[in-house]
């Protein structure tokens, strides 16, 4: 139990890695039991999730740091390099640690179907865990970098295997996008190392030498963000993620929108702030436009969407500027509304993709002209995915409702222009999902679908534990905010001043 | 640091045999090989002979120590970075023997289909050791000279070895052209430093430059002349033409053989010449800015080899200009003209001979079942056979380490180069830019590769060939791929040796 304890976050981000090599070393033969081995894999952290979320102390805050951080477990790994294998989270991690945990088992749930090359499918989905699991989790900024760069693996051949017509292009498009991000990073990550003294990768000592990285800082800054702002994706790098979504099979759809957008909002918040705090401040202003760009610019793409997964991925595109704008804020009620909305676009999302999945399991096309009238021939459906819909609008009561309200209240205080015409991105969010709703689910039903079968018990039970979170934090969000609350707290002071 | 200051470092023909012993055995072993070939030994146990040679060798490598002497009255230099390479030659070596002894092209079978010979085969393999290792250990201009020729022309039988192969025939031919020319201009060249300093000894020529106060340009037409030499060896722009038409005309053991080991042995030598004569502590003391003219080549080696190939469609033509980016990657190591610039070369020659010999051992595996290297041929391979599927797996393994992407022993290996260009500071980011932007590149024409082996449909026209289970090919891959794994993960030892290496210094 001891040994437990100290290494629940070791465990968290390697119990899936285990899972995936026995899925590999296990026989072809036992195919049928690859799917409960991911699934047990999965369901561990989520256990272990939930013992992390009892234990976090709320009240712990500070960056520059180790007692800023809980959980710690710090190793020395290439001493002659001084790099560490350093974990440890606070208040903005955890939310997304918790995220990952509770997306990846409904993920699990959402491929029972898939049929092909189940050894490969699930190992590479359980090692895309790990790393996932790992960038929440590492402190180092080296270790960082190689469970940010673990993902981009998995995710080509989950998209480009299993994915649709045009994987091919989505899957080496993602890979490109993301991996020029990337050595951008690697260059900050070097330029950071080598700057301070003695030369180190730990975050914590980053961030308390944070004067020495002046002379460079706004170039380092916006090296970052091309980086981090790729795999948000704000505008004009948005464009790998329609063709990622549309191709993706179902569950990485959902991992994309659900975790992966938020790694680049993660990782502005999680090193570009603390550590470049001057830039950062200088290029508010920037990126609550960026904000705004991708709210509306997102919202009036997804309206011309045909096809129903490229709305949702456009959908993601004009949520995600609610966290840029939020940030951008540096005002109480706008980093947490941020974070907030992470997490809510996470589970949110999530249920769209999932819920797109389940028709187009059935009618094999998304179409959304291509439907109409589904309403009283799968009411069930029809009705989750109207919750899901008006989840998405940020209807008052549902989760994302609190978070946008904070968001723009914060940024209001800020940016007032800017504000105004990112409300206008409630409303275009509105039509879209509201005219799908009357596209897809109203009118005469079309005689092809007569037979349509209903959303079944699997697909329900990997919808239902998102319908309630969504519910239970519209209503009341507390549990969630008190977990952030010090830690954003500390960070807006320390850079916002 | 030169001889004159200390007798001790200096040492006679006679006291010198000791520390040249692994080098003379490993010459003995040709003539036994010979001999073995004459008394109509089975070519098969001559083959199975080989690796345990070069064990020997090693051994006796092993019981030597390490100082920091002068052999052969200041010809060769016998220190602690010519004895890495030597260690670095025989694995090379043994990699090789068994990977030609996985290749149909090159093992006993392909006696009657190519008329090879072996036992001539294996001498040449081990000639090519011994010119790798005179080459990284040279003291002097002209035994410089002498191990690069004795290198080409080794290396122009090897890649002429299929005899009746027109491809490899005329691979042979280009690259006797283009290596005669190269030389040429590096004699030339060294004429010129030997008429400014008198000396034709690395020290000396050093020590002459140090008090050369001002710009000469008779030095400058002199180092770029003997680069022409060097480059041509590395395959640097724009030396680097012979080598795609090579590698691809070769039998793939010998490319293998060529795209490793005469190539690192060309980066020994640039470090001795760049950082033990042409500076002092690294500071460049020739007042032509090498640095910056190295740095030059490098981008544009990396910028050619990544753009050229892209268009490629044959797996080994593929492989050869990514070995030219490669040397472009490696370049930026000795650009940077620092400690870690040292270490970060060292480094890469290992991780770079595990990836790329893994690589051409998949091309190879796959040529005997199929004889095919074209990527088309690929398409559908990881969903042929569970062999192929693992073959797959392993094979892209060692493309992602070519590209450099964690937690492979590429990404360790690019790591340090960049690390040591970017601790030079802000008048060298534009060459670490350079660099990633590069790698980025590289992913799109590896990737291809990955594309056509997992997901693409597979082709029918290719029946399956089940030949033997390539047991021993298959086995050297995993230990390779492992080796890239680990190395990915845990590379700590090997930088140890490495840093230990120029604490000796």
């Amino acid at each position: 139990m001891e040994l437990i304890n100290e290494h629940l976050l070791s465990l968290m981000v390697f119990l899936p890695l285990i899972g995936a090599m026995l899925i590999v070393l296990l026989p072809k033969s036992s195919e049928q039991s690859f799917k409960w081995i991911a699934c047990i894999t999965t369901l561990l952290p989520l256990i272990l999730a939930y013992k992390i979320f009892v234990l976090f102390n709320r009240d712990v805050a500070g960056l520059s740091i180790n007692q800023g951080f809980q959980f710690v477990e710090k190793f020395s790994w290439i001493p002659a390099f001084n790099i560490e294998y350093f974990l440890g989270i606070d208040g903005l991690s955890i939310l997304m640690l918790l995220l990952t945990a509770l997306l990846c088992p409904l993920c699990i749930l959402a491929s029972w179907n898939i049929n092909k090359g189940l050894k490969g499918y699930f190992s590479l989905f359980l090692l895309l865990e790990t790393g996932m699991m790992g960038v929440f989790c590492s402190l180092d900024f080296f270790l960082f970098y190689v469970f940010w760069e673990v993902m981009l693996l998995p995710m080509y051949f989950l998209i480009g295997v299993w994915g649709g017509p045009r994987r091919e292009y989505a899957a080496i498009k993602f890979f490109l996008y993301t991996l020029v991000g990337s050595v951008l990073m690697l260059l900050v990550m070097l330029y950071f190392y080598f700057m301070t003294e003695p030369h180190t990768f730990d975050i914590t000592r980053l961030i308390a030498e944070h004067k020495n990285f002046l002379g460079f800082g706004h170039i380092l800054w916006f090296a970052l963000y091309i980086g981090f702002a790729i795999k948000i994706p704000v505008f004009p790098f948005h464009t790998w993620l329609p063709d990622a979504h549309v191709e993706a099979p179902t569950a990485i759809s959902v991992i994309l929108a659900g975790v992966l957008l938020k790694m680049g909002a993660y990782g502005i918040l999680r090193i570009s702030y603390p550590i470049l705090p001057e830039a950062t401040l200088y290029f508010s202003t920037f990126l609550a436009i960026m904000g705004v760009i991708n709210i509306v610019y997102g919202a009036l793409c997804a309206m011309a969407q045909k096809d129903l997964k490229k709305l949702v991925a456009y959908s993601s595109i004009s949520h995600m500027g609610y966290v840029l704008l939020g940030m951008a804020s540096f005002t109480e009620e706008g980093i947490n509304g941020a974070v907030l909305q992470m997490f809510n676009h996470g589970t949110i999302t999530a249920m769209l993709f999932i819920l797109v999945g389940v028709v187009y399991d059935r009618a094999h096309h998304r179409e959304i002209d291509g439907f109409g009238g589904l309403a009283s021939r799968v009411p069930v459906y029809t009705g989750i995915t109207a919750f899901a819909f008006f989840a998405g609008l940020g209807l008052p009561g549902l989760s994302s409702f609190v978070s946008e309200v904070l968001v723009l209240l914060g940024a209001f205080q800020k940016f007032t222009l800017y504000t105004i015409i990112a409300g206008t991105g409630i409303i275009l969010g509105a039509a879209y999902f509201l005219w799908t709703i009357q596209r897809v689910f109203l009118g005469k039903l079309d005689a092809k679908y007569a037979e349509l079968p209903d959303i079944n018990i699997r697909e329900i039970l990997s919808l239902a534990p998102l319908v309630v979170i969504v519910v239970v934090l519209g209503v009341y969000p507390q549990p969630v905010l008190d977990l952030m609350k010090a830690s954003l707290g500390y960070l807006n002071s320390v850079v916002g001043g | 640091m030169s001889w004159e200051d200390n007798e001790q470092m200096l040492l006679g023909n006679i006291q010198s045999i000791y520390y040249f012993v692994p080098e003379l055995l490993l010459s003995f072993f040709i003539f036994i090989i010979l001999f073995m070939d004459l008394l109509k030994i089975d070519q098969k146990v001559i083959y199975a002979l080989a690796p345990l040679f070069l064990l020997i060798t090693f051994m006796v490598q092993t019981n030597l120590d390490i100082r920091s002497v002068y052999l052969f009255e200041g010809i060769l230099r016998y220190d602690a970075l010519g004895v890495y390479f030597k260690y670095f030659t025989y694995i090379v070596l043994f990699v090789v023997v068994l990977i030609s002894l996985s290749s149909n092209e090159t093992n006993t079978k392909a006696t009657t289909t190519f008329g090879f010979l072996p036992a001539e085969y294996l001498m040449l393999t081990f000639g090519l050791g011994i010119g790798m290792i005179l080459l990284a250990t040279s003291n002097n201009m002209l035994m410089t000279y002498l191990a690069i020729e004795f290198l080409s022309l080794l290396s122009y039988i090897a890649t002429g070895f299929k005899f009746k192969n027109k491809k490899s025939n005329e691979a042979s031919l280009k690259y006797v052209i283009y290596g005669g020319v190269a030389s040429g201009i590096m004699i030339y060249g060294i004429s010129f430093l030997y008429g400014m300093t008198g000396s034709l000894f690395y020290n000396s020529i050093g020590s002459f430059l140090t008090n050369q106060p001002t710009y000469n340009v008779t030095l400058f037409v002199s180092i770029l002349f003997i680069y022409a030499g060097l480059g041509y060896k590395i395959a640097t722009i724009p030396m680097h033409m012979w080598c795609p038409d090579v590698y691809e005309g070769a039998p793939t053991p010998v490319t293998a053989l060529l795209s490793v080991g005469p190539k690192a042995a060309g980066f020994i030598l640039a470090l001795r010449l760049f950082y033990e004569v042409f500076s002092v502590n690294f500071q460049d003391i020739t007042h032509i800015n090498w640095p910056l003219f190295i740095a030059i080549i490098s981008v544009f080696t990396m910028t050619l080899g990544n753009l050229v190939a892209i268009h490629q469609t044959n797996l080994k033509r593929l492989l050869a200009y990514s070995s030219i980016a490669h040397a472009g990657y490696v370049l930026m190591g000795i650009a940077s003209i620092s400690i870690l610039g040292q270490q970060s070369v060292l480094f890469y020659l290992v991780v770079y001979m595990l990836m790329n010999f893994g690589a051409f051992l998949v091309v190879i595996l796959i040529s005997n079942r199929y004889g095919v290297e074209e990527i088309e041929d690929y398409r559908g391979l990881a969903w042929k056979t569970p062999y192929l599927g693992f073959i797959a797996v392993l094979m892209t393994i060692f493309l992602l380490s070519l590209t450099g992407l964690p937690p492979f022993a590429g990404f360790i290996g690019k790591f340090y180069l960049f690390s040591a260009v970017i601790e030079k500071g802000p008048s060298y980011y534009w060459l670490a830019l350079a660099g990633v932007i590069n790698s980025v590149i590289s992913l799109y024409y590896y990737a291809r590769i990955i594309k056509a082996m997992f997901l693409e449909e597979a082709r029918t026209e290719i029946a399956l060939v089940d030949g033997d289970t390539q047991v021993l090919g298959t086995a050297i891959l995993s230990v390779l791929a492992f080796f890239t794994l680990l190395f990915g993960i845990y590379w700590g030892p090997v930088f140890e040796v490495i840093t230990t290496i120029f604490a000796s210094l």
